[in-house]
């Protein structure tokens, strides 16, 4: 455990106050924190009643392989020489992918910010093309500064201390550095997940039975453990840690939270009971009635 | 007047240089009426003169000069003149504030900068990409929105910032989001961030044998 993490853990020794309330985020509330302005005023507005806030180093693999990954994806398409803004949008929202929506969303807000009432003309198609270029290759690097610097108290990670996500993207000349790549131990990988998981997953698993048969994600987090508990030279790499992202972001977590926060109530309050947070479910109901 | 002191100077100078003086991009040797002037990114106050001046040369060089301007001043003062503008018309807003917000009023102004702006972004100053991104990430923040305080002020900052600066470099893109961070802008408008628009835009396909749209225009 960290001096940080220590000095956050303690409770006061004072005459009687209310003992410290430190918050874990899951991966899709740092997104939504930042996707929408009446999203962000919500979740800053649970989060003042809490004395502490953490992420944690699975949730920022996540973040990466998400929200930075399709900035990364869009840019390298943009970049291409006579790129069109409308063609790539075009070719990049027809195909299918789990992320889809989140690629449309970027798509949308840079037509919001650089686009007027026009008929695009191929020399404004190429103009919109590089300025959503150049605006991408200027966030994608400051995403993940606000991620890992800014958005906590601390992204905790001294427990798995997953590689992956100590790495900020890079450019090079023109592109960026392939954002996550394979895991190799010894070469590129020296993160305890395999440790973790032999010495928590055992005990988590059992607490979970119930609610496994009816969660998609419980069940690919259980074969990634049970790989890990049969094989002792078990190598994970970080597309095997996402498969179990929500069980070992909580594992990173125990005994450092008291709550746990998430718009996923189906996996992330089974697993707030397993580990003893108290789970706080974020909705947005008033997106649904506007 | 400014080309006749940089000629004279390019010839006999050894002290600090002025910004509106240095024609020649920083690290890169430059040859001037057969002088070569080095100088490295470390040292942006003081000048070396590799070769000795020949007195001769030096005055064809500026007759040279005087006919035709190195192409980098004209453009830094292209430069300059469009951030002078900017502030120019940021100082006008002072009538036009509904409270926090710009009035109605006001928009004459904003529209002035928007176009300003999309000249600045085309202003070839400074080595690579570095004015552009700067110019999006200001856009990033004025463009389509409803403008507050926060928008003006951060505009004067960032210009007042922007317009001194000769070397553009990654470090100037820094202190744009810094300024924008101070305002309490969404640093991530246009991109992650759902941009709160006055207009709402999307792209349509339209048919080009589509009369109607002749016959409204």
């Amino acid at each position: 455990m960290t001096n940080q993490e220590k000095q956050m853990t303690e409770t006061s020794t004072a005459p009687v106050t209310a003992p410290p309330r430190r918050a874990l985020l899951d991966t899709t509330v740092q997104l939504d924190r930042r996707k929408t302005a009446s999203r962000q005023k919500k979740i800053e507005s649970l989060l003042k009643e809490f004395d502490w806030k953490f992420s944690t180093g699975i949730s920022l693999l996540e973040f990466k392989a998400t929200v930075i990954q399709e900035c990364l994806t869009i840019h390298n398409q943009l970049r291409r020489s006579g790129a069109r803004f409308t063609r790539v949008r075009d070719a990049l929202l027809e195909k299918k992918g789990q992320q889809i929506s989140l690629r449309a969303h970027i798509f949308n807000n840079v037509l919001q910010v650089f686009a007027g009432s026009f008929d695009i003309t191929e020399e404004k198609d190429h103009l919109l093309a590089e300025k959503a270029r150049l605006l991408l290759e200027n966030i994608i690097p400051r995403l993940y500064d606000w991620f890992a610097k800014e958005s906590v108290d601390t992204v905790l990670n001294a427990r798995l201390d997953c590689d992956r996500a100590k790495e900020p993207p890079r450019k090079k000349t023109a592109a960026f550095e392939v954002n996550i790549p394979e895991c190799k131990r010894g070469k590129n990988k020296f993160c305890h997940v395999e440790e973790v998981i032999r010495e928590e997953g055992p005990r988590l698993l059992k607490s979970l039975e119930p609610h496994v048969a009816a969660s998609e994600q419980l069940q690919r987090a259980a074969e990634v453990f049970q790989s890990v508990f049969t094989n002792p030279k078990a190598d994970l790499s970080h597309s095997n840690c996402r498969n179990a992202g929500d069980c070992l972001i909580t594992l990173e977590a125990k005994g450092k939270a008291t709550h746990a926060l998430s718009s996923n109530a189906k996996e992330w309050k089974p697993l707030s009971d397993a580990l003893g947070f108290e789970f706080v479910h974020i909705t947005y109901p008033e997106e649904k009635t506007a | 007047m400014a080309e006749q002191r940089f000629l004279t100077n390019s010839v006999s100078w050894a002290g600090p240089a002025t910004r509106e003086a240095e024609p020649i991009a920083k690290g890169e040797p430059a040859a001037r009426g057969g002088q070569k002037i080095e100088r490295s990114i470390s040292e942006p106050s003081s000048l070396k003169i590799a070769t000795s001046s020949v007195a001769g040369e030096g005055q064809a060089s500026r007759r040279r000069g005087l006919e035709k301007p190195p192409k980098d001043i004209a453009v830094y003062r292209t430069f300059r003149r469009l951030c002078d503008r900017i502030l120019d018309e940021l100082g006008k807003f002072g009538p036009f504030f509904a409270g926090d917000q710009v009035s109605d009023e006001g928009v004459e102004v904003v529209a002035e900068i928007e176009a300003l702006l999309e000249e600045l972004y085309t202003c070839p100053h400074g080595q690579g990409e570095f004015l552009k991104r700067v110019v999006v990430a200001v856009q990033s923040q004025v463009n389509n929105a409803d403008w507050d305080r926060r928008h003006v002020t951060f505009l004067r900052e960032i210009i007042r910032f922007l317009r001194v600066r000769y070397l553009l470099d990654e470090g100037t893109v820094d202190a744009c989001y810094d300024l924008m961070k101070e305002q309490g802008l969404d640093r991530f408008r246009g991109t992650i961030g759902e941009p709160r628009a006055v207009k709402r835009y999307r792209l349509e396909e339209v048919d080009e044998n589509d009369k109607s749209r002749e016959t409204n225009d």
